[in-house]
Parts: structure tokens; sequence; C-alpha cells
């Protein structure tokens, strides 16, 4: 510990830094450790993406096994049980930690079913955008010509609408459906990771190390992935962190306008336009979907946040 | 008269890892009209100094101690008595040119803003004509080509060697009284750096101004300066006249940059180079800091810190001189 | 021009190499117009010897075409007109990836020319990728060695976390990895401070006796240049104005450029008269007519406005210098 105590925070010499002889990764990490904002936010996310996979596991097994309570085995109560109109609009109770909605359904149990759909859609997306963003964006960089400006101008066509029409428009046209909206999402993701990707690269490719590799008669595929693809990604890594909260909110709000919802099954977007309608008399109803909402997005918010200034070197203590 | 007078000078920066004091219980006196060439590598606190003096650390950075411009005291002054001074008071030019300039400002309009803030201070008014020929005599002084296209330029549009020109010219036109340049030749051409010594010699010889030049180059350094201060890991090893500090140096470290220096060919001698690295702050050696590369060290010198002791009117930190009795 | 030396001697010989950039990017629509395009002519007809297994500088100031043609001749770029021979054989299309399997290069800024994601193992290794997983290694681990690194306490790290001399040190390594027998390096110590480059420097000079290298040296520090090299070029503005033996150019040095440099260099003399130049570097795109640097030259006469001074041997030996003051037919009108 007490090497890794000897590092370096403080902006301005590299030179310095080096001479402590601690590398960079460890010093990230001991930030983001150390850092409150950092550790409050990633423990929202490990607890959030460790239930999603558990959960999600579970529902998959369910559905192969075709045994579908195995799906809410974890859960306090049975998130698709019969509407019960005994048990509807109770408020939040020591059985019913977030109350009851109009079916008498748990609102608790229903939060945490839903959960692994959002944790999907945030991987999925913002993986498949990196994926392709990088791909297009890194070939347009360093190509340029006719490949870059097909690029630029299909990404300005995509940008120059909101996000969430465009979403919308496109999971209209798709059709309904949880993996259409996924693939909509993906559709209006890609282009901002293109941009970012291919600007890294119009800066990289001139580097020396890229040349320097020209010379040795490097195969052009290694050379665009080990070094130019694998050092444009170190910027994007911090936008990715708040990329995933980004996804779950515009997935959120996409299941807020009914889009993307399938009957029975709860979204937490469509939980929270549900409870609207009972506003405030039943507050819990829409109020625990839009604070889970908000919770997991900030979390989100605060690892990205967290990264980008320990890896821009950004550092001051408090 | 000192322009500027530091007293147990210390800075620290407050890092995940704890506290490292970067400057420590530094002393300097900065006489008025002369040029004092701070000497000192990568690492050694060198553009700490000058941060600290102009009151531009870090927010993770905190200084201690004394530093007075002429009268004032400058590290207890609140910030709009402190803005006041910067600009034609203390006069300060950056290491890294790109963080010197506002980015969505053109040339001309920053050059504008300085003379603006001189003269309001001298209580004239702008005439912006004059102003803007005031300016091109400047960028031209520094030999900046086509200044008129360059006054229109962003500083995007420019070459880092430029940006820093374009501050050096900045500077020129505020006459500051005290002007802290940080590296400002080393990405300058061999013969736009000699114009620029000059230009800011003839500073010094018109309006009196005191120079504070930081550098690592010790050639560049004894070519512009009345006196040389050697900063090492923060401290100060040697303080004197230049002839002196060049001619005869006290301080082994002073004498093995001196024969660091290239000179004559390959085929006659090796090059001497001072072995190991300069020490980081989090990890500095017991007893005297350059120790460990010295090749003079003694017992002594790895248990205790000497202190400055004068040697015929300089000042040097070290042992060999240092006859005090052991702690 | 004259040879300075005979051909089995050098290595790499350049013949009239002129490299022009187009100064502004065109559009689709100006292209179509046939707008008239104007060139940077960053080096514009220049001639050179690099003899085997010395050192050989190119000394100038920014603008001056030393970093062009050292790219150049070391194949990163290709010349827009000129030939380029190496060991004797004519360097084209057909044999440029066998000519380069034969030489390095090594750059100012090492944290520029080191990728940061690598270790600094794979660093090294790249070049040999052609080599079995030990081959790899072992050679790894004898550049590093060789370049005063221990190859224990660095192969895992990253760049980053190296100091500059070290990393400087990495490159080197680098380029010594593959066995080349052609090294141009670029400004290798301007970023570094002064105790680390002597050691970079002693460490060169070791290097060169140990495996017989052939050197380029690229450098705007004329000291440096003189103490390294056996062999001096100085370019300006993209021309040759003053070439030869080391020594000899800096005891007796011709051009008036070259004089008034030295004069302008700092060295350890306090409160010495730093001469700066009168006006200011040539532009590229419009060269002046004539001598390129007639406009600040103190000794210009009428001949230097309109003709271009040629590179001519003097004193029969190892000198040669481009301008009228030295041309012998200087008499003639």
């Amino acid at each position: 510990m007490d090497i890794i105590k000897k590092a370096v925070g403080f902006r301005g010499d590299v030179d310095a830094a080096a001479n402590t002889g601690v590398p960079q990764n460890l010093t990230t990490w001991y930030y983001m450790f150390h850092k409150k904002e950092a550790v409050t936010g990633m423990a929202i996310i490990v607890v959030f993406l460790v239930w999603s996979a558990l959960e999600g596991t579970m529902q998959a097994l369910a559905y192969y096994v075709r045994r579908p309570n195995l799906g809410w085995v974890l859960l306090p109560h049975d998130p698709l049980a019969s509407p019960n109109p005994a048990l509807s609009l109770r408020p939040p109770s020591l059985a019913y930690p977030f109350g009851t909605n109009l079916n008498g359904q748990d609102i608790l149990s229903r939060l945490l079913y839903a959960a692994p759909k959002d944790a999907a859609a945030a991987m999925v997306v913002v993986f498949s955008a990196v994926v392709i963003g990088g791909l297009l964006g890194v070939m347009a960089g360093y190509y340029g010509g006719w490949t870059d400006e097909i690029l630029m101008r299909v990404t300005d066509a995509f940008l120059a609408f909101p996000g969430l029409v465009l979403a919308i428009a496109l999971s209209m046209l798709i059709g309904p459906g949880f993996d259409s909206v996924l693939i909509s999402l993906t559709i209006i993701w890609w282009p901002i990771y293109a941009r970012l990707f291919r600007g890294q690269t119009l800066t990289l490719k001139y580097r020396g190390f890229v040349e320097v590799s020209r010379l040795f008669g490097v195969s052009q595929l290694r050379v665009l992935f080990k070094h130019i693809f694998m050092n444009a990604i170190d910027p994007v890594l911090a936008y990715m962190a708040l990329d995933f909260g980004t996804v779950i909110l515009t997935y959120s709000t996409l299941a807020f306008l009914g889009i993307g919802i399938q009957p029975p099954y709860p979204e937490w977007g469509s939980m929270s336009s549900d409870g609207l309608s009972f506003f405030p008399s039943a507050w819990w109803y829409t109020l625990f979907p839009s604070a889970t909402i908000l919770l997991v997005v900030i979390g989100f918010i605060l690892v990205g946040d967290s990264l980008q200034d320990a890896l821009s070197g950004r550092v001051s203590d408090r | 008269m000192n322009a500027i007078t530091i007293r147990d000078l210390s800075v620290f920066y407050r890092t995940p890892f704890g506290m490292v004091k970067v400057l420590d219980g530094l002393d300097a006196d900065f006489e008025e009209g002369r040029t004092v060439g701070v000497v000192g590598e990568s690492g050694s606190g060198k553009s700490t100094l000058g941060f600290a003096i102009t009151r531009l650390l870090p927010p993770a950075g905190s200084a201690k101690g004394s530093i007075r411009f002429y009268d004032t005291e400058l590290l207890s002054l609140p910030q709009k008595r402190m803005r006041e001074i910067r600009g034609t008071g203390i006069f300060m030019v950056m290491q890294d040119p790109f963080s010197s300039l506002n980015p969505v400002k053109r040339v001309r309009d920053q050059l504008i803003e300085a003379l603006q803030v001189k003269y309001e201070r001298r209580g004239e008014d702008l005439d912006v004509p004059r102003a803007e020929k005031e300016a091109l005599k400047r960028l031209s002084d520094v030999k900046l080509p086509d200044p008129d296209l360059m006054m229109l330029k962003y500083p995007h549009q420019l070459s880092g060697g430029q940006i820093q020109r374009v501050v050096i010219a900045m500077g020129l036109l505020l006459e500051p009284r005290v002007m802290i340049a940080d590296e400002p030749t080393s990405a300058l051409d061999v013969s736009i750096q000699a114009q620029v010594i000059a230009l800011m010699k003839e500073l010094q010889q018109n309006y009196g101004m005191t120079l504070i030049f930081v550098t690592h180059d010790l050639a560049v350094a004894s070519a512009v300066s009345d006196r040389i201060l050697i900063l090492y890991a923060g401290k100060v090893l040697e303080f004197g006249d230049v002839e002196g500090v060049i001619k005869e140096p006290l301080h082994p470290y002073t004498q093995g940059l001196l024969k660091s220096f290239p000179a004559g060919s390959y085929k006659d001698h090796e090059l001497y180079s001072l072995k190991g690295m300069p020490p980081s702050f989090f990890d500095l050696p017991p007893g005297c800091r350059f120790s460990p590369r010295c090749p003079y060290a003694f017992d002594r010198c790895t248990k205790e810190e000497p202190r400055l002791v004068q040697v015929n009117g300089r000042l040097v930190r070290c042992f060999l001189y240092d006859k005090s009795a052991e702690q | 021009m004259t040879s300075l030396l005979s051909s089995e001697e050098n290595l790499v010989k350049a013949e009239d190499i002129k490299k022009y950039f187009l100064a502004e990017k065109s559009g689709l629509l100006e292209r179509l117009a046939h707008k008239r395009m104007s060139y940077i002519k960053a080096v514009d007809g220049v001639s050179v010897e690099i003899p085997k297994n010395r050192t050989t500088a190119l000394v100038g100031e920014s603008g001056s075409g030393k970093t062009t043609l050292g790219r150049i001749l070391v194949t990163l770029e290709t010349p827009s007109s000129g030939k380029i021979y190496y060991g004797g054989l004519l360097v084209d299309e057909k044999n440029l990836k066998e000519v380069r399997k034969r030489m390095q290069i090594v750059f100012q800024n090492p944290f520029e020319s080191l990728d940061p994601r690598m270790s600094i193992r794979e660093i090294v290794e790249e070049p040999l990728f052609k080599l079995s997983a030990d081959e790899k290694q072992s050679r790894a681990k004898a550049a590093l060695e060789a370049v005063g690194l221990n190859y224990n306490d660095v192969y895992y790290r990253k760049a980053r976390d190296l100091s500059g001399g070290q990393r400087q040190r990495v490159a080197i390594a680098r380029a010594i990895a593959p066995n080349p027998e052609f090294i141009v390096l670029d400004e290798p110590t301007s970023a570094l401070d002064a105790s680390v480059q002597s050691q970079v420097l002693n460490l060169l000079v070791e290097l060169k006796k140990k495996y017989n290298y052939t050197y380029l040296f690229i450098t705007h520090n004329i000291l440096v240049a003189r103490y390294i090299s056996d062999w001096i070029y100085v370019m300006y503005a993209g021309k040759i104005v003053e070439a030869g033996n080391t020594e000899e150019v800096f005891e007796k040095p011709l051009h008036p450029y070259t004089k008034l440099l030295l004069r302008s260099v700092p060295r350890l003399e306090p409160g010495a008269k730093l001469e700066p130049m009168e006006g200011e570097a040539p532009s590229l795109l419009n060269p002046p007519p004539g001598c390129r640097f007639s406009p600040r030259c103190p000794y210009a006469f009428d001949r230097c406005t309109k003709e271009e001074p040629r590179l001519v041997q003097v004193n029969g030996g190892a000198h040669a210098v481009a301008c009228h003051l030295y041309d012998p037919n200087r008499r003639w009108k």
C-alpha cells in the first residue's frame, strides 16, 4: 500500500510522475476506490449489474426449462400475479416495501424483475455502438477521402435529429417488442461513437508510433487495430460509462411513452407512467420506479465523471 | 531595492496519496531591473515557483511563507488586489503555450485587451488605432511573419512557437515591472531565441523591468542573466553572479551541469554525465537531496540537509562549504 | 554536385531530391475549376551522401527542410522528384520493403513515438514480428540492456510510466533490435534535460562503435551536431548551403548563414551578446529569387538576388558551400 501511495496525482510534471515508478493504472484504481463520488457510483452500479445478471439468468433459465416461476423465485412476490383488487394500491408496508400497483402487484418485485432488461439494453446498445461506430470511424479517419465524406454526411443526418424523436420514429417503423427497441437504439447510438473514433484517429494516424510501424512493415490491419483503435478507445471509455446511464434513461423514457413494452411484463419507464395518474394520492406508484431510474443513472454518471477526472489527471482532494 | 523578495516559501500539492511538498523553505531575492536565471531540470519545481509568485497554482496547490512584490505581501492579498497586480505588475509567460491564450478570441483582440488594461491602470485613454500600431510593432519585433495577418488569427491556427511569441509580445506591450518567463524560448529557433532575449533585455534597459528567466538550459541562462539560481528538487543549491557560477561553480551539481555541456567532438572525449535521475517529491533521499548522485558525497551528506551558506558573495547549499557543527 | 566522397563509402545517396507539399487542400469545386495549386517547397533540389559507419549531421532551423529530408531518406515519405540510392541500388517500389528492413528512425519526442498502451516489451518486439517468440524476447532483452535499461525492471511497464530519458532509450532499443544498418535520428535529444542529453549522446556513440551503425543525426543544435558528427550538412529554406567534414566546417565556416548561426547560439559565456539574425525565415511558398538567404545576408550583392548559387567544393577537399562569394565564376557577370 505504501508503494501505491508514492505516486503523483498532480498535473504537470510527467517526469516527476515517472520517477515514482508507480504505473498510471494503479493511480487510477486508487483514485476510483477512494473518492466518495466514485465509490458511491460504483456501489450502485455493482449492485445493479450483479442483480441484473443473477435475475436475468434466472429468467433465461425459466424460459428454457419452461418453469416460469423460476423467474420470480428470488423476488418477494410474484411480479406477474393475477390482478387482485383486494391488494390494489396499498401503500408501502413491511410486506410490500414499495407498495402495490393498481393490479395489486408488488412494485418492488416488479422493479427487480424488470431490472435485467435495462441492464441488457445498456450493455447491448453501448457495446454495439462502440463496435460499429469504432469500425466505421477508424476506417473513415484513417483512409479519408470518399469513405470519410460519406461517413460524415451520414452521421450528420443522424445527429441532426433529437435522439428521442428518432428513437420513437424508428421503433414505430421496426415494430413492437424489446428487440426492436434495442435495434432502434443501436441505430441512433452509433453515429456519435463514429465521430469520436474518427476524431481520435485523425490525430493518432500521424503519431510517431504509427509511422514507425509502417516502416517496420507491420500489416495495415494490425496497425489499425492495435495502434489506432486501442488508443482511440481510451478517451471514449469514460464517455461510455456515462452513456450506459443515458441509454437506460432513453430506454425508460420510451417505455414511459409506451414504446417497446409488452404487457404484462413490467418496465421501469412504463411503471412510472402508469403511476402518474394516481399521483399524489398513491404517490408510491410513480415515485419508486422514477427514483430507481434516477438512482441507477446517477450511479453511472458518478462513475463516468470520476473516471474522466482520474484519466485526465484533474485530481484533487474533496 | 528588491522587486520580489521570497522568504521561507513552501508550496504543497494535495494529491490522493497525501501532501507533497514541492518547494521547501525557499529564500530568494530578485533585484529590481536585473535578471535572475532560475535553472532547474524537469521535476525541480521551477515552474511551481513562477506559479506561486503569480498565485496561479492549481486548486490542489497551496503556498506558505512570504512573497513580497516591492512592499506588498502577495500571499495574503485578496484575489481582487492580486488581479490588479497581474499584467502590469507581474506578467508570466508560461511554459505551455497552448494554455496561455484565449482560444475564442483573435490575437488582435487579446493584444488590444492587454493594452486596455495597461492604459486603464495608468489613467490614460485607449486610442484603438494607436494600440493596433503598437501591437503590430511588437508582433514584428518577435519576428512573427506577416504580422497584419497574424492579428486576425485564432490561437488554434498558430504553432506552439508562434503562440509563445504572441504571449511574449503581449508581455512587451504590457511593460510589466516584473516578467517571469518560463522556458520562453525552448520552442523557438536559435535565431529567434536570440532576438527574443534581446527584446527582453531592451525592456529591462528602458523600463527597469525585473526579469525572472526560468529554464533548464544553462547556456541560455548564462547569456540572459545577471545572477543564476540553481534549483534542484525544490531547493536552492547555488545562487550568485552569473560570472562566478559559470566560471567557478561551487556546488557539485552546478559543476556537473556545466561539464555535461556538449563541446568539442566525440572523437576526443566522452561527454560528462551526472549519473542517476532527480528524485521524486514522494521519495526524497535522506539528508542532502543531491547526495545519491554526488561524486563528493560523504557520510554527513546522507544524514543531514546542508544549509545555505555564504561563500565569497555566493550562496551554496553543500557540506563541502557548510562547516557548521553536526546535528 | 561533385561528390565529396567516393561512392563505395556511401551507404545512402540522394540525388536532387525535391519535396513539394500542397499549400491548401483544394475542394472538389476548386479542383474542377483548375485552380492553380500553390506548393510549399520544403526540400528543393538537395543531394546528399551519407558515408558508412559515420555520423552525418543535418543541421537547420525549423522550415529548413531537414526533417522532411530525413523522412525521405528513411523512406517514410516519397520525394516529389529525385532518386535515392541505398548501398548503390536505386530504391523503388520493388525493393522498398527490403531496403526498409535495413533502416530505422528515432524521433524527437519519445512520448509521441511510443504507443502509450503497449508495454515496453511489446514496443521493442514490434519490429521483430517475423521471428519466433523466443527469438523476439532474447533480441528485445539484448537491445534494452544495450541501451542501459534493466530488462526485468522495465519490460512490463508502459511508456507513460517512464521518464523522458528512459523513453528515449526505449525508442533507441526498438531501433536497434532489428539490426539495422542505417539509423535516422530526428532531434533525439532536443526534448531532454541537459544531464540526460549527455547520457543519450554517449550511448549513441558507444552503440555506433559497437555495432557499426551509420547515423543521420538531424538537429537544430549546432553544438550537439559538432560533438556527435563526422560530416555535416547545413540546410536553409529547403537547400543545402554548406557541407563537409565537421571539424573543418566549424573551424572555417564559409556560408554567411553558418557564421551567423554559430554566433547566435548560446554557449556558456556569461553576458555574451547573442547576435540575432536580421529578417525572418523565408516563405517556402514563394522563396526569394536567387539565393534564398540573400534578404538576410550581410554580404549579399547584385548577383545574389538574381541567380541561385550552386554547391561547389572549396579548398580542394571535404568542404562545399553554396554561395556566390566562393563560386570561382564569381567574377563573371
